[in-house]
C-alpha cells in the first residue's frame, strides 16, 4: 500500500514545522502512547469491558488524527462507533476483527512514523 | 493585533494532543498550563485563572462537562471562555459540550491557522466583556453618585425652604417626594402682616436642570415674603431672577397666591400653568385662568405683574396643580386633561373632598402598574380666620449683634414714587439692623404699615375709610385705590424716624406726614369708640396702640408720632415695654 493510505505526508510535514525540535519527540511518544492503548484495549476485551474499548479507542482515534494518522483514525472510529453502537450486546467476534483491524494498521504506520525520524 | 501573552489551560489525558496543542499555542506567544483529567484542570483553574481553557470532554477522574461547570462557577462575573477539544464526528457530544458551559469546539486535527483565530476572537470577546462589566460598573457608580447628589441637593433645598408654612391649616397639597428634580415646587409663607403668600411652581425639564432653578426661586420667595413684599413684587423680582440665572428655553410655570386673612381676599397672579379654580363653599366654580407668560420668560420691561383680586368667604378654597395632574396618562395613552378634572370637582360631594376626590379620580385613571405617576402637584388653600393660624413669626437670620443705635432719617415720597413703589420692606429694613429691634420685625411692620397706609391712602389718596365698610368690601376699594393712585399728580408722604440707645435698651420715633387734610381724629382713634375698633380699618390703629408706648396725631390728623422703648431681656430675647 502507499504511504498516502497510512499517513497525510504534507499535513505531517507542516506539523513537523509546527513542532520543530519536539517533532521526533511527539512521534516517539504517540508510538509509546499507542501501543499502550493496544494493550489496554485487548485487556478490555478480555474482560468483556465494552465501554473501556469505546473510551480507549476513542482516545486512540483522537491521537492519530492529529498526527495525520489516516488508517489508524479510520480504523479506531470504527471500532469507537461499533462498540458504542453494541453496548448492551456486544458482538465481540466483531470487535476482536476491528481490533485486529487496528494492529494491523499500527504496524504499517508505526514502521512508516520511526522511518521519519531515522 | 500584536500577539497578546495569554495564560491557556489545557485538560486532556491525552499525552500526544496535548503535546502538540501546546507547542502550537506557545508557538504563538501564549503561556500554557496543563492538566491531565478534569479534576486537576479545576485544581489549576482555581490557581492561575487562566485567560482561557481548551479541555477535553471525555477524561478521567472527572470529565470536560463536569469540570466546565465547576469552573464557570469559580469565574463568577468574569468571562472565561472555555473551548472543548473534540471530534467532528460526535455530534450529539458537541451539543453537549456547549450545553453544559462551554463556548466553543475544536476539532481533531488540531490546525495551527483555525486555533490561532479562534483564540484571537475569545480573548476580543473576554476583553469586551470585561469592558462592558467595567462600564456597566462606572454607570451603576454614577448613578449612586447621581442619588446621592440629588439627596444632598434635596437636603440643601429643604433648608432653604423650611421656614415655609406649608404645614398651616388651611393648606392641603400634594407634592412626592422628589418632586424638585421633577421640576415641581410648593412654597408658602407668612408675610409680617399676617398675610400668606403661596407659590406653584413648575420648571421646564426634569432632573438637575429643573431642580437648579428652585433655590434662587425659594430665596427670592421667602426673603421678599419675610420683608413685607406684595405679590406683585414678588411675580416680578422672580422673573427678573429667573430671566437672569435659567438657560433660553427653560423658565418657570407657576402660580402665585396672596391670601389676607384681614380682608377676606385674595391676589392671584397666574402664568403657564393649568387653569385652577376658586371653589366656593357653596358649591359655586369659578375659573381661574394664566393670565401671563411663565417666569423667566420675559425681560423686566415686558413683564407684567398685575394681579386679579378675589373676595373670599370663609371656607371658600383655591385649588391649584401643576400639568402633572392634567396630563396623566392612561394605557391608551388617553391625558386626564382638563374637562375630567373640572367634571371630578364638580361631582364632589362638598368642597371639602374635592381635593381627595381629585386625587382618587387621577389615581383610577391611570394604569396602576405604570409608574412615573408621581410627579402629580396639587394644592388647596382655605380662607379661614387669621385667629385659626399660627402668629406670624417672622425668621430673621442672625446679623450682627451690634448695629446702629443712635441716627435719625427722613425719607419724602413724592407723588412718581408713590404711584410705584411701596417703601415699607426698605423702612422695615432699616429698622431690623438695630439688633434690640429684630425679634419685634413683625409689631413694626404692623405699625410702618397701617401709619403709612393711612397717610398714603387717606391723606394723600383721600379715599374714604367708609368705603371699605361698604357692601362691596375691599374689591370696591382696591379699584378706588387703583385709579386714584394711576391719577395722583402731586401730594407727599414723609416718613421721619430716630433711634436712640444703647445696647440694651432703646426708643424709637417714627412721624408720618402727608400732604392731605387730614381727619375727624376724635372720631377714629377713639379707643372708645366701639363701631370703629370692631372694623378692619379701626382694628389697625387698636393694634398699633397696642404696640406703642404713644401714639400721637397733630395738624388734625395729618401728621402722627408713634413712640416705641425696648429693653434686652434675658437670653438674648429683646422686648418692647409696651
Amino acid at each position: 500500500m502507499p504511504v498516502e493510505e497510512y499517513l497525510d505526508t504534507d499535513s505531517l510535514n507542516m506539523l513537523k514545522e509546527v513542532m520543530a525540535e519536539e517533532f521526533e519527540e511527539l512521534l516517539e511518544l504517540y508510538v509509546e502512547d499507542a501501543s499502550q492503548h493496544l494493550q489496554d484495549l485487548d485487556q478490555a476485551m478480555a474482560s468483556g469491558d465494552c465501554e473501556a474499548v469505546t473510551k480507549i479507542s476513542h482516545s486512540l482515534k483522537g491521537a492519530s488524527s492529529n498526527i495525520y494518522a489516516r488508517c489508524m483514525a479510520a480504523a479506531c472510529l470504527e471500532l469507537e462507533e461499533s462498540s458504542r453502537e453494541m453496548q448492551d450486546v456486544p458482538d465481540w467476534s466483531r470487535l476482536a476483527a476491528l481490533l485486529n483491524d487496528i494492529k494491523v494498521c499500527y504496524q504499517e504506520t508505526r514502521h512508516r512514523l520511526l522511518a521519519l525520524i531515522a | 493585533m500584536t500577539d497578546t501573552l495569554l495564560q491557556i489551560l489545557i485538560a486532556d489525558d491525552n499525552a500526544v494532543d496535548r503535546k502538540i496543542l501546546a507547542r502550537i499555542l506557545r508557538n504563538q506567544g501564549n503561556t500554557v498550563i496543563e492538566a491531565t483529567d478534569g479534576s486537576e484542570a479545576v485544581g489549576l483553574f482555581i490557581e492561575h485563572r487562566p485567560d482561557m481553557v481548551l479541555m477535553d470532554v471525555m477524561m478521567p477522574v472527572m470529565d470536560g462537562q463536569e469540570a466546565a461547570r465547576l469552573m464557570k462557577q469559580e469565574a463568577g462575573e468574569d468571562f472565561v471562555p472555555i473551548i472543548f477539544l473534540t471530534s467532528l464526528t460526535d455530534v450529539q457530544g458537541l451539543a453537549d459540550c456547549l450545553e453544559s458551559g462551554g463556548d466553543d469546539f475544536l476539532t481533531k486535527p488540531y490546525s495551527p491557522v483555525v486555533l490561532q483565530a479562534k483564540v484571537r476572537a475569545f480573548y476580543r470577546m473576554r476583553e469586551m466583556h470585561r469592558t462592558l462589566q467595567e462600564q456597566r460598573d462606572t454607570i451603576a457608580r454614577h448613578n449612586e453618585h447621581l442619588v446621592y447628589e440629588q439627596e444632598a441637593a434635596k437636603a440643601v433645598f429643604d433648608n432653604v425652604a423650611h421656614h415655609g408654612c406649608l404645614s398651616a391649616q388651611n393648606i392641603r397639597y400634594m407634592l412626592s417626594p422628589l418632586a424638585l428634580f421633577n421640576g415641581d415646587v410648593v412654597l408658602a409663607g407668612r408675610g409680617p402682616s399676617g398675610t400668606m403668600q403661596l407659590l406653584l411652581g413648575d420648571f421646564t425639564g426634569h432632573g438637575l436642570p429643573a431642580a437648579i432653578g428652585a433655590m434662587p426661586l425659594a430665596e427670592v420667595f421667602y426673603g421678599m415674603t419675610q420683608k413685607g413684599f406684595g405679590l406683585s413684587d414678588i411675580a416680578r423680582e422672580i422673573n427678573l431672577k429667573m430671566h437672569a440665572v435659567l438657560p433660553v428655553g427653560y423658565f418657570c410655570c407657576a402660580a402665585l397666591v396672596e391670601m389676607n386673612f384681614d380682608t377676606k381676599s385674595v391676589s392671584i397672579w397666574m402664568g403657564g400653568v393649568p387653569d385652577g379654580y376658586l371653589l366656593r363653599k357653596s358649591g359655586d366654580l369659578v375659573s381661574l385662568r394664566s393670565r401671563h407668560l411663565p417666569l423667566g420668560v420675559l425681560s423686566n420691561q415686558s413683564f407684567d405683574e398685575s394681579v386679579e383680586r378675589f373676595d373670599l368667604a370663609n371656607d371658600d378654597r383655591l385649588l391649584l396643580w401643576t400639568d402633572g395632574i392634567t396630563e396623566v396618562e392612561n394605557r391608551r395613552g388617553t391625558m386626564f386633561g382638563d374637562d375630567r378634572l373640572r367634571q371630578t370637582i364638580e361631582k364632589a360631594e362638598t368642597p371639602a373632598v374635592a381635593f381627595d376626590d381629585i386625587l382618587a379620580a387621577v389615581d383610577a385613571f391611570k394604569d396602576s402598574h405604570r409608574v412615573g405617576g408621581d410627579d402629580k402637584t396639587l394644592l388647596e388653600m382655605r380662607m379661614v380666620d387669621r385667629d385659626l393660624l399660627d402668629d406670624v413669626s417672622v425668621q430673621v437670620a442672625s446679623g450682627p449683634t451690634s448695629g446702629p443705635i443712635d441716627w435719625s432719617m427722613n425719607y419724602r415720597l413724592g407723588p412718581e414714587s408713590l404711584r410705584h413703589f411701596n417703601p415699607l420692606p426698605l423702612m422695615v429694613h432699616i429698622l431690623m439692623e438695630v439688633p434690640g429691634l429684630r425679634s419685634i420685625s413683625g409689631q413694626l411692620y404692623t405699625v410702618m404699615a397701617e401709619l403709612f397706609s393711612n397717610a398714603f391712602e387717606h391723606g394723600v389718596l383721600k379715599i374714604s375709610s367708609g368705603l371699605k365698610h361698604s357692601s362691596q368690601g375691599f374689591l370696591k376699594y382696591y379699584q378706588e385705590r387703583e385709579q386714584r393712585i394711576r391719577q395722583l399728580t402731586d401730594g407727599y408722604v414723609n416718613i421721619a424716624m430716630e433711634h436712640k440707645g444703647n445696647g440694651s435698651s432703646g426708643d424709637l420715633t417714627i412721624i408720618v406726614e402727608d400732604s392731605g387734610d387730614g381727619f375727624d381724629v376724635a372720631r377714629h382713634v377713639n379707643p372708645g369708640c366701639v363701631a370703629s375698633a370692631s372694623t378692619y380699618s379701626g382694628r389697625g390703629i387698636i393694634l398699633v396702640r397696642e404696640i406703642c408706648d404713644s401714639l400721637e396725631y397733630q395738624q388734625g390728623g395729618s401728621r402722627v408720632i408713634a413712640k416705641l422703648h425696648w429693653t434686652e431681656q434675658k437670653h438674648g430675647e429683646k422686648t418692647h415695654a409696651g
